[in-house]
């Protein structure tokens, strides 16, 4: 194997699709997992607690707040083209 | 909530009554995609449950539900495997639920390595009746009923379940959501008693009692302690200390109680 | 079945009558005397597909039929005094959660483990109050070998018609006497099964009901995916704490059972039309009654004999005729005073009662209870 063999070619790698951070509030007990665990700090303590969706221009989709709520208050809906 | 998992649940009976932060919620989470993920058919998967915080999950999936008696989850589970095998039957259980009033039932159910999915959400504690110490929790930890500090050893679940006959036997954290999902999986695969144990967080009892930090923190803390065999492997005995092992610790075939009790129908039929 | 009559136990007697009503699935655990049940049924079960299951203990036992029970199997248990104490808590789940199941409790002498191989009727209390809360329960009695089969068959047939646990109460001396019997071929005898619902999944509310207040009982694995709890629950099965809710959950678990009591309660009555004195007895102690009773008439003394097969729900109304009448009443049992306390209820001092008791591991004897009747008897009213 040749040295540029190995290396992935940035555009093959298939594109995210572009999500929406959505917060349901009527579930989400405002525990705070979400905002401690976002690389991106998309997501932030708002007034009364109330978490929300500061940044969204920062988010990369990565996931890591739906899988970790505990409460299923957050869904990355996929946005339309 | 992805759409595609929300038919597992029920979702009017959502938000779920569990605390602010707790790890339950996660590994239903991850439980619900491994269902998924198995294709199993929702009409012929059956939850079973104990008492306690982790008993209430039954109630939140969409699936047959039995929430049964103080620890006895496994014994009313053995009950509907053993009368209809062609059920999927996972059995949601916590920690004092299982290994206290339910410890008879969990090294029997293992013994007769009947087809059983036994989660166990171990948050080292009693939630449900207000933070007494449990089987599970770590000697020295405080609980409501230890405020001194817990005087007991607590029990090696997986090595237990090892030893009394589990022929699947795993562990791994709620932050390990991914790996949770592949055991649950690999779990419900094996032809016999599966057990998985979960360690979660219980913020409002055990976290607050020990001064855990935020759910967060705990989180974080399962984390850095929960590793790989082959990481722990490489520690030397005071890096081992505080660390415990993810992932498969024991897999090996063993005749399966259901059907063995079926070949005996066949022969004398 | 065969027809040639066989010499067989009251326990073998129970386990053929389970398969004769339907029974497929047993779980137990081994107790004196009634450890033949679960021998026969673990031969006899699986020559006839059923399945058995020796659990890890009584409490295990109790709640292996319950979940075997919500898969559609008839289902049952058996076990002896201190079993039974063991068994109590998922007793009260089966009847909260409306599970139909049989507990044979074949009763030896208590407290505790008192002697394994006495008999006694010491757990007539237990078996109507053993559990917590408030709750009616259903429990036969049996007296003879052949009964033995007849009333398991009910005990099935009960359990499966009003969705509850029914606790068939025998004793160590019906347990193990044996007698000559002609089981019954199939079909002699009703056999009842439980009504499952016929609508939709959208339309099953599990614990909604009829005016016969028994709902409809859907099968686990057949598409309702439904919830059971031992939690109060509504119609719909989950859990609540709303006090009218309860109100009405507990009201109609009284009502299912309080408004079919013709249905449920059954009993025989000898010599009883004419006679100045009837002795109240059941199981074992009901046969060395019948010898006492014969040999009194044989004295010219008027005495018959009233034995309840349905000790729970009390034969209330059958007995309070008897005390309206005026007519002394004798309790016998095996105990220390257990179903005299409802017997004194029902008499409320209309006529005299009473008792000739036994518990010290001994069958009572037919002279003990004649001599009993011939006290009583010459006693003037009111002495």
């Amino acid at each position: 194997m040749t040295g540029s063999e190995s290396v992935t070619e940035l555009s093959s790698v298939p594109k995210l699709p572009q999500t929406k951070v959505v917060v349901n509030q009527a579930w989400c007990k405002k525990c705070g997992i979400c905002i401690a665990f976002c690389n991106k700090t998309v997501l932030a303590f708002g007034e009364g607690n109330r978490v929300e969706v500061a940044q969204p221009e920062k988010c990369v989709s990565c996931g890591i707040c739906e899988n970790f709520c505990p409460d299923y208050a957050i869904t990355l809906e996929v946005e339309e083209a | 909530m992805l759409p595609e998992i929300e038919q597992y649940f029920r979702l009017e009976k959502l938000p779920h009554m569990w605390c602010p932060g707790c790890g339950n919620g996660i590994i239903l989470h991850s439980l619900v995609k491994a269902i998924d993920k198995l294709c199993l058919d929702q009409d012929r998967t059956t939850m079973v449950s104990g008492i306690g915080c982790a008993a209430r999950a039954s109630g939140y999936l969409d699936f047959d539900t039995l929430h049964t008696t103080h620890g006895r989850a496994l014994a009313f589970a053995t009950g509907v495997k053993f009368a209809k095998p062609e059920l999927n039957v996972f059995v949601l259980t916590g920690d004092g639920d299982c290994t206290a009033i339910g410890g008879n039932h969990f090294i029997h159910a293992a013994r007769r390595n009947i087809n059983l999915t036994t989660i166990v959400f171990n948050n080292n504690i009693y939630g449900m009746t207000g933070g007494q110490y449990s089987p599970m929790t770590p000697n020295s930890c405080r609980a409501t009923t230890s405020p001194y500090g817990n005087l007991e050893r607590p029990f090696n679940l997986t090595e237990l379940a090892i030893a009394a006959g589990a022929t699947f036997v795993a562990r791994t954290t709620t932050y390990h959501t991914k790996q949770l999902t592949d055991l649950i999986i690999e779990g419900h695969k094996n032809k016999g008693f599966s057990l998985i144990e979960v360690i979660t967080h219980c913020p409002t009892s055990f976290g607050r009692q020990n001064k855990m930090g935020t759910p967060a923190d705990m989180l974080k803390w399962q984390r850095d302690h929960g590793i790989s065999a082959m990481r722990y492997e490489n520690l030397n005995p005071e890096e081992r200390a505080d660390k415990f092992i993810i992932g498969v610790l024991h897999k090996t075939e063993a005749p399966e109680y259901t059907t063995e009790y079926q070949k005996l129908l066949e022969k004398l039929g | 079945m065969s027809t040639e009559p066989r010499l067989i136990q009251g326990n073998e007697a129970c386990a053929e009558g389970a398969i004769y009503a339907g029974m497929r699935f047993y779980a137990g655990y081994p107790i004196t005397p009634s450890t033949e049940i679960a021998e026969i049924l673990a031969r006899r079960l699986p020559q006839v597909g059923g399945k058995f299951l020796q659990m890890e203990d009584e409490i295990a036992s109790m709640a292996a039929i319950i979940g075997g029970s919500l898969t559609g199997a008839k289902v049952m248990t058996a076990t002896s005094g201190p079993g039974f104490s063991l068994k109590q808590e998922n007793i009260g789940y089966a009847c909260m959660a409306e599970i139909p199941c049989v507990i044979a409790n074949v009763q030896r002498l208590g407290p505790s483990t008192g002697v394994a191989t006495a008999p006694a009727q010491g757990d007539v209390m237990q078996a109507r109050w053993g559990t917590h809360g408030d709750h009616p329960i259903i429990a036969l009695t049996p007296s003879s070998v052949r009964e033995a089969f007849e009333l398991t068959v009910r005990a099935f047939n009960l359990a499966e018609q009003f969705r509850v646990p029914v606790i068939l109460l025998m004793d160590e001396v019906v347990g193990h006497m044996r007698e000559k019997v002609t089981l019954p071929q199939p079909g002699e005898f009703p056999v009842v099964n439980r009504v499952k619902p016929t609508c939709s999944r959208e339309n099953y509310y599990p614990y909604k009901a009829d005016g016969d207040k028994t709902p409809p009982m859907a099968c686990f694995g057949e598409g309702y995916r439904y919830h059971v709890t031992g939690l109060f629950h509504d119609e719909s099965g989950f859990a609540t704490e709303k006090p009218e809710i309860i109100d009405w959950q507990l009201k109609r678990l009284h009502e299912k059972i309080n408004q079919h009591l013709d249905e449920i309660i059954t009993y025989t009555s000898e010599e009883t039309e004419d006679a100045d004195l009837v002795v109240i007895a059941y199981g074992g102690t009901a046969r060395a009654v019948s010898r006492a009773v014969k040999l009194a008439r044989q004295e010219g003394r008027k005495v018959g004999i009233f034995r309840p097969q349905t000790i729970w729900p009390f034969p209330e109304a059958a007995i309070g005729e008897l005390a309206a009448s005026g007519k002394k009443l004798l309790v016998a049992e095996m105990n220390y005073g257990q179903l005299l306390l409802e017997v004194q209820r029902v008499a409320a001092g209309r006529s005299e009662v009473h008792s000739c008791l036994q518990s010290n591991g001994e069958l009572t004897q037919p002279d003990v209870i004649l001599t009993k009747i011939r006290e009583v008897y010459e006693h003037a009213p009111g002495n």
